[in-house]
């Protein structure tokens, strides 16, 4: 696809961005998913995660 | 295969420097502070002895003895004993002993050595005691104690090749055991005391040092409170002054981006997505990184000046009004920062009762994660044009008043609960005066920092970009940005909730963002930036990257503003009180033994947050002010 040829048409400019706007959202709810993994299994590990870190200074 | 390593405790009393010398030997940087009780569970690193042999090192609470009546005491005993199921029995305790304070920290080692382990004495903060005059002998101190003494600076890294030598294999034989002749307490406390005298001889007259003088003025009844308050007005004023260059950059940056992506992408989701979800919502949130670096900045330098330990002696009496002894004032100051260490830090309470009440107060200090939504709504409240005088003193009073609620609660609650079976006993030692640790307090802002940006580009940035989505879907074909606000999921959401939070002052957007805030209390900020965005694009070119002047500008349906001073003050007293934060339910649920406990503390902070709220909001129409 050119995105020269794109740029020229708005709609389908507007389309391929509705894709990629789509495309973020699903990364973040897959990053919140993975956040919320890894805190679990901190926990499991040393018995902490509670504030999935970085918030205490433990 | 791999030897097991020899585990080397730490021990001592509280402020001897055991975390700072476990910093040294295993190059971490766990929180020091020049005040007792820093360390409330033990900690683990590793260092390498002079021949390449590795050792774990464990950092223990520090107490005063080894009693076991305070959960840090009975943890530490229950370590040098071998009692503790998650913890080897160490092979080598190293006893950190402030040589400007041997008589009291003696008594602590006479108690170690009971425990029959090799034991090496490290006579830490041998600077302070030779700038007190004091004459020290270390060897004079091995031979009565029985086990090798070395001189250390553990902050500038003095003696610590010396101390690892010692640390070496084969370790020193265990001291033989002392009978003591009558009363076991009194003859090792008079031991201790003959012991001091020998190893660190004072000078004859005793003249007031420095930190004596200053000390004077710090904690005198009246002056040291003028000082208290003075102190604590300079560190917020000084917050709001020096933060406006670098935020004022930060601000230009996004609106920089802003344009860049503007005059990239053509009209479409992704660029709104971009310029009100990314750079809109997670800038908002970003642009007080100076403010937090600062007041991290300051605490710092209290904390390491040793300022804070005579905070914790002014603020002695006011805890005994609240029910509360002097031991509860370190959680609770630590609860400014996060509720979660404070929550932690109540293990140094002796009666379990004091401590529950502790715990369920700890999350009225306002916690750092409150600091965004304050700096956002306190200009607001003076109009915006307001000096940094005039915010300090807004800023110290919203954080005097959830304070000054939490003794109050806390001495109701302390009432309702009955007495003690265990009365809690609060030794407080005032350190001298040091100069600052400039290197620990930078890194510590620094990863204070780093973990504030850390958050904005992740979970906030997630958040956000989700919250854009619900703001902008189901999608209708509206030039007007208000229908369209109204048709998506956020305006659905928005309507069942306006009911909800109407009478204290907030339209629906605004109970959206305190919704999306049990996330992450930061999200308020950014929530609010989106949501209120769409309904100003149409003269975004003027209001670009001003949240406040967004939020000032928006009216209700009667055309009276929708923030003015009366919702302002209802927003922040709601943020003030309400327990938004469910990692702090679990630690609370954890520390109590109790989801009974923290889901009642949870439930009454926010029916609390929203009376309260509710109160001032009608108050003030009532009274003409809203």
């Amino acid at each position: 696809m050119d995105p020269a040829a794109l740029a020229d048409d708005p709609g389908n400019w507007g389309d391929w961005q509705t894709w990629a706007a789509w495309v973020l959202v699903a990364a973040s709810l897959a990053m919140l998913a993975l956040r919320a993994f890894r805190k679990r299994r901190r926990k499991k590990q040393d018995g902490c995660g509670t504030c999935g870190g970085g918030s205490c200074d433990r | 295969m791999e030897p097991v390593p020899d585990t080397v405790a730490l021990a001592g009393n509280p402020n001897a420097g055991k975390t700072t010398l476990f910093n040294a030997l295993c190059g971490t940087a766990e929180k020091v502070g020049n005040y007792g009780g820093v360390t409330v569970a033990v900690r683990e690193g590793e260092c390498m002895s002079p021949h390449g042999r590795r050792l774990r090192v464990v950092d223990l609470p520090g107490c005063y003895d080894l009693s076991g009546a305070s959960p840090d005491q009975r943890l530490a005993a229950e370590v040098l004993s071998g009692r503790d199921p998650r913890q080897p029995t160490p092979d080598l305790v190293v006893c950190v002993v402030d040589a400007s304070n041997l008589e009291r920290h003696l008594q602590l080692v006479l108690e170690v050595l009971e425990f029959g382990l090799p034991v090496v004495v490290a006579l830490n903060m041998i600077d302070l005691a030779e700038r007190q005059g004091l004459r020290l002998d270390p060897v004079k101190l091995s031979e009565e104690l029985g086990v090798p003494v070395v001189p250390i600076q553990a902050n500038r890294g003095k003696g610590l090749v010396e101390l690892k030598q010692a640390m070496r294999h084969p370790f020193p034989a265990p001291p033989q055991k002392r009978h003591w002749e009558k009363g076991e307490a009194e003859s090792r406390r008079a031991f201790g005391l003959a012991a001091a005298a020998l190893a660190a001889r004072r000078p004859t007259a005793h003249s007031g040092n420095f930190s004596d003088r200053l000390d004077a003025v710090l904690l005198h009844p009246v002056l040291g409170w003028v000082c208290f308050v003075a102190i604590m007005f300079a560190l917020f004023w000084s917050i709001f002054s020096f933060a406006a260059i670098p935020m004022g950059w930060i601000e230009g940056m996004q609106e920089s981006l802003v344009a860049l992506v503007e005059d990239r992408l053509g009209e479409g989701d992704l660029r709104d997505l971009l310029t009100q979800g990314v750079i809109g919502g997670v800038g908002a949130v970003v642009v007080f990184l100076p403010q937090i670096l600062l007041l991290f900045l300051f605490i710092g330098l209290l904390e390491s000046t040793g300022y804070m330990a005579r905070a914790a002696f002014l603020m002695d009496g006011v805890m005994g009004r609240a029910g509360l002894s002097g031991k509860a004032f370190l959680p609770l100051l630590s609860s400014y920062a996060c509720a979660i260490p404070g929550v932690l830090a109540t293990r140094t309470i002796d009666s379990a009762k004091e401590r529950l009440v502790t715990i369920f107060v700890a999350p009225w200090m306002s916690c750092s994660a409150r600091l965004p939504v304050y700096l956002l709504l306190v200009p607001m409240l003076l109009g915006g044009s307001e000096g940094g005088a005039m915010q300090a003193l807004v800023f110290l009073a919203v954080y005097a008043v959830g304070t000054l609620t939490a003794f109050v609660v806390a001495r109701i609650l302390r009432g309702r609960l009955g007495p003690d079976e265990v009365k809690s006993h609060f030794l407080l030692e005032l350190p001298s005066y040091r100069l600052p640790q400039w290197s620990y307090i930078l890194r510590h802002v620094l990863e204070r920092g780093w973990s504030f940006l850390k958050k904005a580009g992740t979970f906030i940035l997630a958040i956000m970009i989700l919250l854009w989505a619900a703001s902008t879907y189901p999608k209708l074909d509206s030039d007007d940005p208000a229908e369209v606000l109204g048709h998506s999921l956020v305006g659905r959401v928005s309507r069942i909730i306006e009911p909800v939070v109407a009478p204290l002052g907030f339209d629906g957007r605004t109970g959206t963002a305190i919704l999306t805030s049990f996330a992450a209390r930061e999200v308020f900020v950014g929530s609010m930036a989106q949501l209120f965005q769409v309904q100003e694009s149409e003269d975004e070119e003027e209001t670009r990257g001003r949240i406040r002047a967004r939020l000032a500008a928006e009216t209700r349906p009667d055309g009276r503003p929708l923030f003015g001073p009366a919702a302002v003050v209802s927003l922040l007293i709601f943020y003030i009180y309400a327990l938004q934060c469910l990692p702090t339910s679990a630690v609370v649920a954890r520390e109590s033994g109790s989801w009974r406990w923290a889901a009642g503390q949870f439930v009454f902070m926010m029916v609390f947050a929203y009376l309260a709220s509710l109160v001032v909001y009608q108050g003030a129409r009532f009274l003409g002010l809203g």
